[in-house]
């Protein structure tokens, strides 16, 4: 069955600019859900990244949470109460509570911190700007180029705008044969049907899932091109107005020279009010503003995990007790609601961990999408109507995207070595581990601009992901004690999956090298005639590492 | 194979479609929710669907004015367009 197709002219648009659009952003694009993928899974990574949190579960309601804040307070001087700070109760994912505050100098300049603290002994395990181990959030923070300073969430908006835009002008380009490529997936015949069949069906069936992103990964990276003008144009400039109707808890006005407390509610008090009354819904965080004066507040955020509505926050007024804002989950108006309906879309947290993995291995295909995207780009450009420059600069640029996109395997694979193989006792390790991440990205991508087959170099990043990613359960096994097998017999199913999924990555991708990517098909070799007879003429230049065949393959 | 050089436009038309369907479309994006809320009196839950609406809006604003055969056409239209809305919200003030 064949759609009407869009007129010639239209038609013809609608391809050129998804085209140029999808070529633009797809770099970024792939580095957001390659690194979203592994981030959808940043809390239950933390137990295998922090050895010191191979505990065993702590009920969350026996905890002294005034406690924590005391010890807190007498082991660091930048703790300013006044501040908000806040906690994590233990999880089972993660058992450690974690602790963040801040201080602020007389010059208004806020210092940060953070704090691992054991919930039975109450001993403070790490302490400093950062956390001891940073490994889940730094791939989580590459995920909206947060590395690059100040620009980074907008260019990763900008990047999920056009994802939005691409999606619209690639359904209206492959129209017509939406519904009969839908069936077409092939791994034979011609490299480009294959690209395409691929790239039209794997779309379509992705296409909810990537609008999904696309419309809330634009939200959380260009939020501020909607607030600004909606405070400008509905409430007069006032913009406490319109983050109330997004969060109504950051509405509340807090006031410096309010008189200071010497009596109130607790942390402890707050805590068992709303855990008595949700059973269902863990307590995901405790935080207070104003600590010390009159006007202060406790918050407590509450999840299920489960349900899409299943998020809510109560603040409660720390002098008297009582409840100032509540967001209930489940029974709630359609205003308080929907902005965590939204959160929740993105970051998978109503389904459990079953629903984490099909978003998982969605991202997986769009990778692919965007990677076959590429294919159809420089296939269909591989022909004789086009200059000799003109085809060495799309081939240029296919190797360029290919190696930075592949080699995102192998330098996963490196920070989680890295992670175990930096010492945990370190001062500031998070730096080394870090920078082993991204040199080792950048290496691995100068040496992929070295190998001009494609195949050869999907292969070698696949060997080198596959043989690192084999060495982390290894490298876990020698640093902690924790084997594969004893951590399933202690049932620390956390560490366990971490070691098992590595090890099971690695063997698939050694039997993919060594069985699929070695093979010379006839068609492969074909082809390489063909190339190579034309490639004579194309690097009678001296061989540059940008030339498809290099003069010793030749 | 590539889009068929022949039915795309001139550069001086594709800055003109680039520029109003990034620019344009994000006016009347703006303007259109704003007015929307301006009428209403729940604002908040108009500036919480905006979350929604928003960029689906300004992307299918922007592919219309790459389907425009005239880019100084579209730019008028969209001018209009949020003259006519900031006219509402002005109204309402």
């Amino acid at each position: 069955m064949k759609l009407k197709a869009l007129k010639p002219r239209l038609h013809n648009a609608m391809f050129h600019t998804h085209t140029v659009s999808g070529i633009v952003i797809s770099f970024a694009l792939f580095v957001c859900f390659y690194a979203g993928a592994v981030a959808l899974f940043m809390d239950e990574l933390y137990q295998w990244e922090n050895p010191q949190a191979r505990i065993d579960y702590v009920d969350p309601t026996t905890v002294d949470y005034d406690k924590v804040i005391k010890v807190v307070s007498e082991n660091t001087t930048v703790f300013n109460k006044d501040l908000t700070f806040g906690m994590t109760p233990p999880t089972k994912a993660n058992p450690l509570i974690t602790f963040y505050g801040r201080d602020k100098d007389e010059q208004n300049n806020f210092s940060f911190f953070a704090a691992t603290i054991h919930p039975i002994t109450y001993e403070i395990l790490s302490m400093g700007e950062e956390p001891n181990t940073h490994m889940a959030r730094t791939i989580y923070e590459l995920h909206y180029f947060h590395q690059i300073p100040v620009v980074g969430i907008y260019l990763s908006g900008f990047v999920a705008f056009f994802f939005l835009f691409a999606i619209f002008t690639g359904v209206l380009t492959h129209w017509k044969n939406i519904v009969n490529k839908f069936y077409a997936f092939t791994t034979e015949g011609k490299w480009k049907q294959i690209w395409t069949n691929g790239h039209i069906s794997l779309g379509m069936i992705t296409l909810p899932f990537q609008i999904i992103y696309a419309v809330t990964g634009a939200l959380l990276g260009l939020s501020i091109l909607l607030l600004a003008p909606s405070a400008f144009l509905m409430y007069n400039g006032d913009t406490s107005e319109v983050v109330k109707a997004v969060r109504p808890d950051a509405g509340i006005k807090y006031d410096d020279e309010a008189l200071t407390l010497t009596e109130g509610t607790n942390f402890n008090t707050i805590y068992q009010k709303v855990s008595t009354e949700y059973p269902e819904n863990d307590v995901t965080y405790i935080y207070a503003t104003n600590y010390t004066k009159s006007d202060g507040t406790i918050g407590v955020r509450v999840d299920d995990y489960e349900g899409i509505a299943g998020d809510g926050i109560f603040v409660y007024g720390r002098e008297d007790g009582k409840l100032k804002v509540g967001i209930q989950p489940e029974v709630r108006s359609y205003a308080n609601g929907a902005y965590g309906v939204l959160i929740k879309l993105h970051y998978a947290t109503y389904g459990g961990i079953f629903l984490k993995i099909i978003y998982f291995i969605l991202a997986m295909i769009t990778c692919y999408i965007i990677i076959s995207g590429v294919m159809i780009w420089r296939t269909a450009r591989d022909k004789p109507i086009y200059t000799d420059k003109q085809r060495r600069f799309h081939h240029r640029v296919t190797k360029f995207y290919l190696a930075i996109t592949l080699s995102m395997f192998p330098a996963l694979a490196l920070i989680f070595l890295a992670n175990m193989l930096v010492p945990m006792d370190w001062e500031g390790r998070v730096f080394p581990v870090n920078a082993i991440f991204f040199s080792g990205w950048l290496v691995f991508t100068l040496m992929g601009l070295f190998w001009n087959n494609y195949r050869q170099l999907n292969r070698n990043y696949l060997l080198m992901g596959s043989v690192l990613g084999l060495l982390i359960p290894i490298a876990n096994g020698f640093v902690t004690g924790d084997w594969l097998w004893q951590s399933l017999m202690h049932k620390s199913y956390f560490v366990f999956s971490v070691d098992a999924a590595w090890l099971i990555i690695g063997i698939v991708g050694l039997l993919v090298c060594g069985y699929s990517l070695n093979r010379k098909s006839k068609k492969d070799i074909m082809q390489k005639v063909k190339v190579g007879a034309e490639s004579e003429r194309i690097s009678s230049e001296a061989p540059a590492p940008v030339l498809q065949i290099s003069a010793k393959e030749k | 194979m590539p889009a068929n050089k022949k039915h795309l436009s001139s550069p001086s038309q594709r800055i003109l479609k680039i520029t109003a369907g990034l620019l344009g479309g994000f006016f009347v994006t703006i303007f259109f929710h704003n007015a929307l809320g301006s009428v209403l009196e729940q604002k908040g839950a108009l500036i919480i669907t905006t979350a929604y609406t928003s960029f689906l809006m300004w992307a299918g604003l922007m592919v219309l004015a790459f389907l425009s055969k005239n880019g100084w056409k579209i730019w008028g239209l969209y001018l209009l367009l949020t003259l006519v809305f900031a006219g509402i919200i002005f109204l309402n003030k």
